[in-house]
């Protein structure tokens, strides 16, 4: 094999190599459901609380305190949301329940791409929550914060993490 | 010159307060270890013989401490103030006195910021009329509180932390935190340790005050015990309304009282200095 055949080889593999490399187009395909991923039975497990007087704060932990063990106490809420019919229902246990009613309706303000969850919409109980994380199928947590509000000022907040039982 | 100045400080800080109150300190907040200006107007006060007066005026003054005769600040006699109480005249009726709390008194911060002051002015020999109350060279009881500073890192603190008047935004319904930087104490026989207590008095909106147990026994209550967050800084939480058994349906507390102690009180070494309070408001639930 002379030199210039060498070369003319290599420079076939390398372009195979090059080739081969090539990234394969994906199909995004459909988004996930939310009202799929929302569908399910979800325990309290972590509470935390902000601090809404800190209006300069550096880092998270001066303006967020995790309370779980006296928000939620020993036996702490579950939520059933279901999405067949757009009802709730809340066992409280021994939890500081915030929700003015133990059942009622739900629904997304967007149900392609929701940013709150809010409860008994249009009603003198109704409660509005910010989704602070997607809550698809695969997501293990439904992440709601509550504003608490007084004469229409905000005196805390509370970010509620409920871990999807079944 | 320095009574120009002060005199300039007196309209810049403390002409709207004068307005409205009749002692007040400036700068507000202090630092209790470093000098102060304690302002009284004699107009505004109740008692009005002093109004107008071109005799010296004097302080008179027993909180946070009243000091022995051998105390260089020590008041003097009701008919003869010691001299180094003397005020100074701003103008109009209006009287100062500068001081390093801390020592004036003779006390720590936290005492200062606890107790507040209470003092009169009088002139040198406070009998006039004699008989007590306004008859005399004095004018009635005055009490100035002293709010402890919010820009700093304190050693103990609330979450939601506390604005004006030791009051949390929050009702007795949330989540009350205590914080407290072990980090930052200063008493010797408090440095380092560990097994810390809150001896905590719930003052009720039917104005009775409720408590889990006496502080000697709160040692033995573990549900009274602060947990290490991080290395030296111990948290205690608690929702107010639900922590005091005895409180009856319809009451709120308004109030919290905390005393931070170690679990074997066997003097005053074991307690963390101060009776720390936070106020709730109670507006909506």
């Amino acid at each position: 094999m002379n030199m210039k055949n060498l070369i003319l080889i290599s420079i076939a593999v390398l372009a195979t190599g090059l080739a081969s490399c090539k990234k394969e187009k994906k199909k995004i395909g459909e988004p996930a459901s939310k009202l799929e991923g929302i569908n399910a039975n979800w325990v309290l497990t972590r509470v935390d609380q902000i601090d809404v007087t800190k209006t300069l704060a550096f880092v998270e932990s001066d303006t967020l305190l995790e309370v779980t063990e006296v928000f939620a106490g020993s036996n702490p809420m579950t939520l059933d949301i279901k999405s067949a019919d757009f009802t709730y229902a809340i066992t409280p246990g021994t939890t500081y329940n915030l929700f003015p009613k133990a059942s009622g309706s739900w629904k997304f303000d967007d149900v392609l791409y929701p940013s709150r969850v809010i409860f008994d919409a249009s009603t003198a109980e109704e409660l509005s929550m910010k989704l602070l994380r997607p809550v698809r199928p695969q997501d293990p947590n439904l992440v709601l914060k509550l504003d608490k509000r007084c004469n229409g000022k905000r005196t805390t907040s509370y970010h509620l993490w409920f871990t999807r039982k079944s | 010159m320095n009574r120009i100045i002060l005199s300039a400080a007196f309209f810049a800080f403390g002409s709207i307060a004068a307005t409205a109150q009749k002692a007040w300190i400036t700068p507000d907040p202090i630092n209790p270890d470093d000098s102060i200006t304690i302002w009284v107007d004699i107009k505004k006060c109740d008692c009005q013989r002093l109004v107008g007066s071109t005799e010296p005026l004097y302080i008179w003054t027993w909180s946070p401490k009243d000091r022995a005769a051998s105390d260089p600040t020590f008041n003097g006699q009701w008919g003869n103030s010691n001299e180094v109480l003397k005020m100074t005249p701003a103008g109009n009726d209006v009287w100062y006195f500068r001081m390093v709390p801390t020592k004036f008194y003779g006390v720590t911060a936290g005492e200062i910021y606890d107790k507040g002051f209470m003092l009169l002015v009088k002139k040198k020999d406070g009998t006039g009329a004699g008989g007590g109350g306004c008859n005399e060279d004095k004018t009635e009881d005055l009490t100035i509180k002293v709010e402890r500073p919010k820009t700093q890192a304190q050693k103990v603190s609330s979450f939601p932390q506390t604005l004006k008047m030791d009051t949390v935004p929050t009702s007795s319904n949330d989540v009350f935190t205590l914080v407290y930087n072990n980090n930052m104490e200063e008493k010797v026989s408090m440095k380092g340790v560990k097994d810390l207590y809150v001896f905590v008095q719930g003052l009720g909106t039917d104005g009775l005050t409720y408590q889990i147990a006496s502080i000697l026994q709160t040692g033995n209550n573990p549900q009274l015990v602060m947990k290490e967050k991080s290395p030296g800084l111990f948290i205690y939480q608690m929702r107010p309304q639900v922590f005091f058994p005895t409180l009856p349906a319809g009451v709120k507390i308004k109030t919290l009282k905390c005393q931070i102690v170690r679990k074997d009180i066997g003097s005053s070494d074991d307690t963390v200095d101060g009776t720390f309070q936070f106020h709730f408001s109670n507006t909506c639930d």
